[in-house]
């Protein structure tokens, strides 16, 4: 087993090279306050997808047959989707307040003046005016121009999710400098501090407001449009099969050192995903093609299905005493996905003998998820769902399509192949140990 | 004797908390949190646990517990794996006893 310890004392080396700088990345405080406030708006996201999925279910283009898959619905479903607009499609409104109050929190500046900043600032730099202007063309072809009261709302959805980070970390940054710097109207003692507090904001939000202000409606410069066409492509271009089996490989190396690597890239991974599925979910209520393949239900389907799953077949069928235990007190959480009683009770983790199927399992899965969608097999995601929702659930009532339960048998089937020769000989291991004993 | 248990949702550590009851004293409160929720409940613990998948936030954790004079250590690999809510209540009273 020399040789193969040197492979494997060279994976660990390598994996705690980079653990420990993403570590320190993701303890930053506006890395933390970036993923906190976007773990905070979660169920309002989830909320508007599941009434998304209600009201696209009475929508006549869903399914190929021209009509509601629920007829009783369809009067209903412009009303339902009501709930979906003003939640899952105003995603960037609520990021923008949840960021600003988590990154108050990590500051240690007043949460509820951060998160009313935000909201206030977020307004000033998506919006010029509170008046719609255009041009209709009347029977003789002139075009008459109008004026209606109304804001344009396309900047509060995933289209404004990137302006409202910059807004919920910039604004509490400024705020912050300018009381640090002690630039701010100062009461005397005697008056309360709920109402020295008030004259306290004074300064640093007129910054901000101005700020925003000039930015946006002196220079009618429209940081959303910015943001998208800058991001846009990016976006796009991430979303593809390479990114996709290299992230999913990523966060299971982290695992195989004991380290919770889903979570250590959340950070980065996060604000792509949601925008991601906001975005498919805005597609699906108007009927047109969904952009977006990598979505967080996607990263559920492989992964854990081709790694952990697997295992505890194996786990099961071993005749080291002590694994079928293992294997039954760690299935119900394992279902849920939860696997850090694999992990670290087997353990998977730091374990010479399984490390390259961990991620050899990995990485097929990764491709044969994605794949999948590409090929046109399976459909794409458009609903969010709790991450601890088991992938057999999760895959059909997240996309609408049910051979995800498919793919899900297909990695598990092909994470036992792989997994099978290399526990094969940890077993013999474990046995010949516990016999020298 | 007040134990907090921390990983990174909650959920895995929230198991352990369970399997740790048995072996409490009536008096004892144990609970679960995201790592992320420590700095709002710090303060109502006497013991910090750490789960192993986040140890990567114990630079953080640690500062913190100095800050509010509270022992916190990582759960052993072995024992948080088995769930061993014997093996977990017993490090939490040597820490505590120290």
């Amino acid at each position: 087993m020399q040789k193969k310890k040197g492979f494997f004392d060279s994976i660990t080396d390598f994996t705690m090279k980079i653990a420990e700088p993403m570590g320190r990345f993701a303890e930053k405080p506006w890395v933390s306050a970036l993923q906190s406030g976007m773990v905070a708006i979660m169920p309002i996201i989830i909320i508007g997808s599941l009434f998304m999925v209600l009201g696209a279910l009475g929508q006549p283009w869903i399914g190929a047959s021209g009509k509601p898959l629920l007829p009783f619905l369809a009067p209903y479903a412009g009303k339902i989707l009501n709930v979906f607009r003003f939640t899952m499609n105003f995603l960037g409104l609520y990021a923008a307040v949840a960021i600003a109050m988590a990154y108050a929190e990590k500051l240690d500046v007043d949460v509820k003046s951060a998160g009313l900043l935000s909201l206030a600032t977020f307004f000033l730099i998506t919006l010029n005016g509170t008046s719609l202007t255009g041009s209709v063309k009347d029977a003789a072809g002139k075009a008459i121009p109008f004026s209606i009261a109304g804001i344009p709302v396309s900047s509060f959805s995933a289209s404004g999710l990137f302006t409202a980070i910059l807004v919920g970390l910039l604004s509490v940054r400024i705020y912050k400098f300018i009381v640090d710097a002690k630039i701010t109207i100062r009461m005397p003692a005697s008056v309360p501090p709920n109402i020295s507090n008030a004259f306290t904001s004074l300064i640093p939000y007129a910054v901000v407001f101005i700020l925003a202000w000039i930015v946006r409606t002196m220079f009618n410069f429209d940081i959303v449009t910015w943001v998208t066409t800058l991001f846009l492509p990016i976006f796009k271009a991430a979303d593809n099969i390479f990114m996709y089996t290299i992230r999913m490989t990523l966060g299971n190396l982290l695992w195989s050192a004991g380290l919770h690597g889903d979570n250590m890239l959340l950070p980065i991974i996060t604000p792509f995903v949601t925008q991601n599925i906001a975005a498919n979910a805005d597609a699906l209520t108007k009927g047109i093609a969904l952009p977006f393949i990598w979505t967080q239900p996607l990263e559920r389907m492989s992964g854990w299905t081709a790694t952990v799953w697997p295992l505890l077949i194996l786990l099961f069928q071993s005749k080291v005493p002590g694994h079928r235990t293992l294997a039954v007190a760690a299935l119900p959480a394992a279902v849920f996905t939860i696997v850090e009683p694999v992990i670290f009770g087997l353990p998977l983790a730091l374990n010479p003998f399984l490390i390259v199927p961990f991620l050899l399992a990995t990485v097929v899965s990764s491709i044969i998820t994605y794949g999948s969608v590409m090929i046109g097999f399976t459909s794409r995601f458009f609903a969010a769902l709790p991450w601890a929702t088991p992938p057999f659930i999760l895959g059909p009532a997240a996309s609408g399509d049910w051979k995800w339960v498919i793919i899900i048998v297909l990695n598990v089937a092909i994470g036992y192949v792989i997994f099978y020769p290399f526990f094969k000989v940890y077993e013999k291991n474990e046995l010949a140990k516990q016999a020298a004993k | 004797m007040k134990i907090l248990l921390v990983c990174a949702a909650g959920m895995s550590t929230s198991l352990l908390v369970n399997n740790m009851k048995k072996f409490a004293d009536e008096d004892d409160v144990i609970d679960a949190l995201p790592v992320s929720e420590l700095k709002k409940s710090i303060g109502k613990f006497d013991i910090v646990l750490v789960g192993p998948q986040v140890r990567y936030k114990m630079g953080v954790i640690e500062a913190l517990a100095k800050e509010y004079n509270i022992v916190t250590a990582l759960i052993d690999m072995k024992s948080y794996g088995e769930m061993n809510g014997k093996a977990v209540m017993q490090q939490a009273q040597d820490l505590f006893k120290k």
